[in-house]
């Protein structure tokens, strides 16, 4: 029971994380039918932010601690925001209407470069978080300790994803977004603004994946420069899990990824840990092959 | 029995009934068509039997055997073959090229002879490569062979869907809205092709808008409203038959005026 | 009418150079080609998958992995002549492409694109697991035996390469003629328009079924090569990133053209040498490459053009 509790709120973590960073891959997607392998440098990126920042002599201190983290989660969100955009402008926009597979090897070749272009800025060693950034205290939870980071991320992915939600469902771009994505010819002859919608997507999903980035230097505190890639395809894997393109989809496939691969490697077997969730996919997408969420797409002639 | 039989045929989509219990034969050797107002459900017959769409209910009966449900491509075999009303070309493949697609589906040579490039797969290939320039210059595209699709004018992409369409050898074929987007010239053409088409033995059956055209060319006609038949008959009948009109009143397509 | 010219001269000088290069070349750079010669054997047999029936694979790796390990296993434990296992290679990675293409062949798109990607990685996880204590973990299979070929011992990159590039070769002349085919149009028809293609009378579920289990059964027989080449498989040779490359490779060149997928794998395989220079920037070159040559040329460097019967 105890292992058990543990084993759930880590993957209710790690699946925030997943969902966090899923829902950058699904918003682009929606818009721009486009899979931005980079984005799982832009996550990485916040990572390596974080870690900048917290081991600079005049910051770090200050932005350690409560309030503190907010406005470094915030630093971290904005700058990572930027960074999407300028990978939008650099690296897609002139592919807007070129084939598709172009727009994808671009992608890639953009991945690469920024992964690269990490290693270079921090070093292809591991990076460590300062011992003193992470919070180490735990609370008793149903008899069992927790670590207070671990429900700390848990909350933090739940709240954004909440104000994702209000932001998509209640405010005139966002349902500009959930427009563009049903059908962007369609959307552009009611007059919305096609370029400020892809705009928007390319600054909240970096933002959240930045914020995810950070939450897994605090969680784990060790970070590298290759991390975007693993950490990225699971979380595109939760967006294609919950139906690509949808973003209540991509938190829902988050979550369930964070757990069955939490639970999965707790008590079938920890060596398959990193293929626990393609095999959740395939299984899925044999069921529904559009996702939990995804439209069924009927054959039209 | 009839050459194609369309029984008692049904297909909701979502909670809307497109089709609701349609049937109608078409005998062989002639031109039919099936007209109707927007929405109702003509192409979703069309579809029904082409095997694109799988009906609810009902059965296609095509040269006295059942085919309801097949494959598309199963039904290509069986010997009808269509045309799309939003018009399906291989745009990056040339215009020979989209009609030797179609003329493949008779061809026999496997995989290994063609790695292999055995005599009888080049023989065949050559015979393929004459029929499909022959059903270019039926349609009047022969010296489009080598272009690529892609750069075809909008009526042209209409004759070449009918010539892949007819490299099949296929006994019915299937036009869903030939003259869609033809001009009037372009159409009279058309109006002569489709005869052309049947008088090398092959059935043709229709969705049309142009009137004019289906007046012109089609012996009998089915008239469909909100996924069921209402009228059947010779153009003269369907056109003092007040049910028709009623159907039509109303209509703002001004094709169907 | 030029453009057919320039391309056989280009053909007939690429042949030239390639059977000049062991004797000019040195051994490390004939080494060099050994490789780009089993990319390019990797990249056009993805080339049928991806560009000419446009599957979006990007999990080819694992193909490739089968067939070395089929090879690897067969000649250490069983004492199987290494080239004798081709077959043996090819049969097995195609059972296994088959195996997968069920249930995953009928998915559209990206769809197809991330299960992929999962099959590799699934693929590299359990070589890494020791699965059927067969796969020797991490640490791989060494030890594997040089191929014979007409009694000679195939030791050093020279002797590799005629080996290697005839493979090439052969794969080349293959699959030009298979391009040219009805089986080649049908594949293009269902990558050009799936409805319309099965509505002109092509079976578009065994074409894409056909096709999965070719290009992959043929990364099987490149897997013979490379563990012929290495002498040691292990699974950091197949992870996501090979897959990559080769991907990449097909679309750099030209999805669908033989001379584009080629060049592609020159470049992919083969620059990264040139840029040795650069050191630890040469991979941050490369992204910027692949990113600035598909904003200038979206179809790639040689595409297929549409012409004639093609």
């Amino acid at each position: 029971m105890e292992e058990l509790l543990q084993q759930v709120t880590n993957g209710l973590a790690i699946g925030g994380v997943y969902a966090l960073v899923a829902l950058g891959y699904t918003m682009v997607y929606g818009v721009l039918r486009l899979i931005n392998f980079a984005h799982g440098e832009l996550f990485t990126l916040g990572a390596y932010l974080g870690f900048t920042f917290l081991t600079s002599a005049a910051l770090g201190p200050r932005l350690g601690t409560g309030w503190g983290l907010l406005l470094l989660a915030l630093l971290v969100a904005g700058l990572v925001a930027v960074s999407g955009a300028l990978l939008e402008r650099a690296a897609y926009r002139p592919l807007r209407e070129a084939p598709r597979l172009s727009a994808v090897v671009s992608a890639l070749g953009a991945s690469i470069f920024l992964q690269n272009a990490l290693m270079l800025g921090w070093g292809a060693r591991f990076q460590v978080y300062p011992d003193e950034a992470l919070p180490t205290s735990a609370v008793t939870l149903g008899g069992t300790r927790v670590p207070v980071v671990r429900l700390a991320v848990i909350l933090v992915s739940l709240a954004l994803m909440a104000a994702l939600w209000l932001f998509v469902n209640r405010t005139k771009l966002g349902t500009a977004i959930r427009a563009v994505a049903l059908d962007r010819d369609a959307a552009r002859l009611c007059g919305i603004d096609v370029d400020q919608v892809v705009r928007a997507v390319f600054l909240v999903g970096p933002a959240l994946g930045g914020v995810a980035g950070l939450m897994v230097g605090l969680t784990y505190g060790q970070i590298g420069f290759t991390m975007g890639w693993s950490y990225g395809m699971k979380a595109f894997t939760a967006a294609i899990l919950g139906g690509i393109g949808n973003v209540p989809g991509a938190m829902l496939g988050g979550f369930l990824l964070g757990l069955a691969e939490s639970l999965g490697s707790a008590y079938v077997s920890s060596a398959w840990k990193d293929a626990i969730a393609f095999v959740v996919l395939i299984v899925v997408l044999l069921v529904r092959p559009t996702g939990i969420l995804g439209e069924r797409v009927a054959e039209k002639a | 029995m009839s050459f194609l039989s369309v029984r008692d045929l049904a297909k909701r989509f979502g909670g809307v009934k497109a089709v609701a219990g349609v049937s109608f034969d078409v005998e062989e050797g002639a031109i039919a068509g099936l007209i109707g107002p927007n929405g109702a459900g003509k192409t979703t017959v069309f579809n029904l039997i082409t095997g694109n769409t799988r009906p609810d209910q009902g059965r296609v009966l095509f040269n006295d055997a059942d085919v309801t449900g097949l494959r598309p491509h199963r039904i290509v075999a069986r010997g009808i073959a269509r045309t799309f009303q939003s018009i399906r070309l291989f745009g990056g493949m040339s215009v020979l090229s989209n009609v030797l697609v179609g003329a493949d589906a008779r061809l026999k040579s496997g995989l290994l002879a063609s790695f292999l490039g055995t005599p009888g797969q080049r023989r065949e290939e050559r015979r393929a490569r004459e029929e499909a320039l022959a059903a270019l210059e039926l349609v009047g595209l022969a010296d489009r062979a080598a272009l690529p699709a892609g750069s075809l004018a909008h009526g042209e992409r209409r004759r070449l869907e009918i010539a892949r369409a007819l490299a099949s050898h296929p006994r019915l074929v299937v036009l869903d809205e030939p003259a869609g987007g033809l001009n009037e010239a372009e159409t009279a053409s058309l109006a002569a092709l489709v005869r052309r088409i049947r008088e090398r033995g092959v059935t043709v059956l229709l969705i049309e808008h142009d009137m004019g055209l289906v007046m012109d060319v089609c012996e009998r006609l089915v008239v469909l409203e909100n996924g069921t038949k209402i009228a059947e008959g010779t153009p003269d009948e369907i056109r003092s038959d007040p049910r028709v009109g009623e159907a039509y009143l109303g209509v703002e397509d001004p094709a169907c005026a | 009418m030029t453009r057919g010219l320039v391309a056989t001269a280009a053909a007939v000088v690429f042949a030239l150079a390639m059977t000049a290069a062991p004797f000019v070349l040195s051994t490390y750079w004939v080494d060099v080609l050994d490789s780009v010669g089993i990319y390019a054997l990797l990249a056009l047999s993805l080339n049928l998958i991806l560009g000419e029936a446009g599957l979006y694979d990007m999990g080819h790796a694992a193909f490739f992995a089968v067939g070395a390990y089929t090879t690897a296993i067969l000649t250490t434990r069983l004492g199987v002549p290494l080239l004798l296992t081709l077959p043996a290679a090819a049969l097995a990675a195609g059972l296994f492409a088959a195996l997968v293409a069920l249930p995953v062949l009928r998915l559209r798109g990206d769809y197809l694109l991330i299960v992929t990607v999962g099959v590799g990685e699934i693929v590299r996880i359990a070589l890494v697991n020791d699965v059927g204590s067969l796969t020797g973990g991490a640490n791989g299979i060494f030890g594997i035996p040089r191929p014979f070929l007409f009694g000679l011992k195939l030791r050093t990159p020279e002797q590799l390469f005629p080996l290697i590039w005839g493979a090439v070769a052969l794969t080349i002349l293959v699959f030009h003629r298979l391009s040219a085919s009805r089986f080649g149009r049908q594949l293009r028809a269902v990558r050009e328009d799936e409805v319309a293609a099965e509505g002109s009378g092509v079976n578009t579920a065994r074409a894409r079924l056909t096709v999965f289990v070719l290009g992959s059964a043929w990364a099987g027989m490149a897997g013979t090569l490379f563990a012929a080449k290495m002498t040691v498989v292990s699974p950091e040779s197949f992870g996501f990133w090979e897959s990559v490359l080769v991907f990449t490779m097909v679309l750099l060149g030209g999805a669908g053209s033989i001379p584009g997928v080629l060049l592609g794998a020159f470049l992919v395989a083969g620059l990264p040498e040139l840029f040795r220079g650069l050191a630890s920037a040469r991979m941050l070159v490369f992204g910027l490459a692949l990113m600035v040559m598909m904003v200038v040329r979206p179809g790639g460097l040689w595409p297929r053009r549409a012409r004639g019967a093609s």
